[in-house]
């Protein structure tokens, strides 16, 4: 009687451990495929933001177009166009007056204001496109823009690039030194450092620069979150440039806490003859 | 029933002939394997002396089949650490097996690894499926050939799990009772691999690349 007990207790233990074990088997299977899907439908809501997040950046894009175009529209108009009108007037003057004394000094004055209108036009074309970025290559205009800002006496910047024997090519060149100029202008804005140091080197088949400076500054988490807000416009733009290049910005503190670090990976493109 | 088991085997290298033809995929090529030797093993199993099955052969066949199941987690598995405790825990298993084998002489089966092998695996397939919930992006488990691989695994270990456990406490008749229920969850693990080599087909699966990030050397001291 034990004996049959014992035996009906083990046939019913091993028949419901049996079911239990494939019942957890199918249980397993349904929560992992449930939540896969509840990842899935998660990882569409990130990307819808992400959509959302570019659409933000294309529109900060435009902004700054926009504004671009504005003051060059203003810098036109406002200083351009007088200095025009004003030795244009030189100029009827000649047209009224006949004495000769007269004529020369407007001639003079006009030639003055067409030098200077000269020179308003070279720096705004200086602004849009640096000529020392298109004819002598990255190294050399950031190289010019840190002279003048430690020309100013108050931030001491440096570079040094390891490798830039092959240049990037022109556009990329251009949207680099936009990133670099945008950064720079941020840490002399908002950093109050004493020093800027940039520093290149290339890897394998990327390019990297890395900017280092002792002022106060962000690390990724803020970035990613301003980029995500409706304010920094600038750093909007940075991430613009970074996506056109198909390239990675990091910015981060060195571990020593005195410096903030900001790192760009670019891929290298074929190399560039200047 | 234990012939169609045996038959059911052959599946496998079937499947892949049908279909794929070439060993393009260290996996695949495995479950031919898989599938071969096994069939090998329960075909001669008849003709094997009662002494050499009780002694050795119930115990190879727990290593061998353990051995494939812990190869496919490896190679399926991403991460290194638990890759590493594959592999640690494999080799400790095989160790105990060595031992169980030529020190213990069991009566009917050798429950105790069989309970060890299906503890090991299921956790094994838990991180498996941890894995790839936390990784995936796009694909869907069922389009991954791991996921009927370790379904069918599961049913069938599930499904003989407490039938190996108490078998040498059950008596002959319902030892006949119970066996048909492991056998259907063998075929039913046969068949899930062999799905497996289609999903394969339909879906291959590219081990990813590891990127390693060299960023060279950008630091303060090199000025």
């Amino acid at each position: 009687m034990f004996l049959l007990q014992a035996n009906t207790s083990t046939t019913t233990a091993l028949f419901l451990g049996t079911i239990g074990m494939l019942v957890l088997t199918i249980g397993l299977v349904v929560f992992i495929i449930m939540h896969q899907r509840r990842v899935q439908r998660f990882q569409q809501k990130l990307q819808q933001l992400e959509i959302d997040q570019q659409k933000m950046m294309l529109n900060a894009s435009i902004k700054m177009q926009e504004e671009e175009r504005q003051r060059l529209a203003a810098d036109l108009h406002d200083d351009a166009g007088p200095l025009l009108a004003t030795a244009r007037l030189y100029l009827n003057e000649n047209l009224v007056n006949q004495d000769k004394v007269h004529q020369l000094q407007s001639i003079y004055q006009a030639r003055q204001i067409i030098d200077d209108t000269i020179q308003l036009i070279r720096n705004i074309s200086h602004d849009l496109m640096p000529p020392t970025l298109k004819n002598f290559g990255l190294e050399s205009a950031i190289n010019d823009l840190f002279q003048k800002i430690s020309g100013s006496g108050t931030v001491n910047a440096s570079q040094r690039f390891h490798d830039y024997k092959d240049r990037l090519k022109p556009e990329k060149e251009l949207l680099v030194f936009r990133i670099i100029q945008e950064l720079i202008n941020n840490i002399l804005k908002h950093s109050n450092s004493s020093f800027i140091h940039l520093t290149q080197n290339v890897h394998a088949d990327k390019f990297y620069l890395r900017i280092h400076h002792d002022g106060r500054g962000i690390v990724q988490s803020d970035f990613e979150k301003l980029n995500k807000s409706n304010i920094g416009l600038g750093l909007k733009n940075i991430g613009s440039r970074i996506r056109l290049l198909q390239g990675e910005i990091l910015f981060e503190k060195d571990i020593s806490q005195t410096y903030y670090k900001v790192t760009i990976e670019v891929p290298k493109d074929e190399p560039y003859s200047s | 029933m234990l012939t169609y088991v045996t038959y059911s085997y052959l599946l496998l290298p079937l499947c892949f002939i049908l279909i794929i033809g070439k060993f393009k995929h260290r996996i695949l090529a495995l479950l031919v394997l898989y599938g071969i030797l096994f069939f090998g093993l329960l075909f001669i199993y008849d003709y094997l002396p009662q002494n050499f099955i009780n002694n050795y052969f119930q115990g190879l066949y727990t290593l061998l089949e353990y051995s494939f199941f812990a190869y496919f987690f490896w190679f399926t598995i991403q991460s290194k650490g638990f890759r590493k405790i594959i592999i640690l825990v494999s080799i400790l298993f095989g160790l105990y097996q060595f031992f169980y084998i030529t020190s213990v002489d069991f009566t009917k089966l050798d429950s105790i690894s069989i309970g060890i092998e299906t503890i090991l695996v299921f956790i094994y397939i838990f991180y498996f499926f941890y894995e790839f919930s936390k990784n995936t992006k796009d694909v869907f488990i069922y389009n991954h050939y791991g996921f009927w691989l370790a379904v069918g695994i599961m049913i069938y270990l599930g499904g003989s799990f407490f039938f190996y456990i108490l078998i040498n406490s059950l008596t002959e008749s319902e030892i006949d009772k119970f066996k048909n229920m492991t056998y259907v969850a063998e075929i039913t693990k046969n068949l899930l691999f062999a799905f497996s080599i289609f999903i394969y087909k339909k879906h291959p699966v590219n081990k990813p690349q590891n990127h390693s990030k060299n960023i060279p050397n950008l630091d303060m001291n090199l000025i």
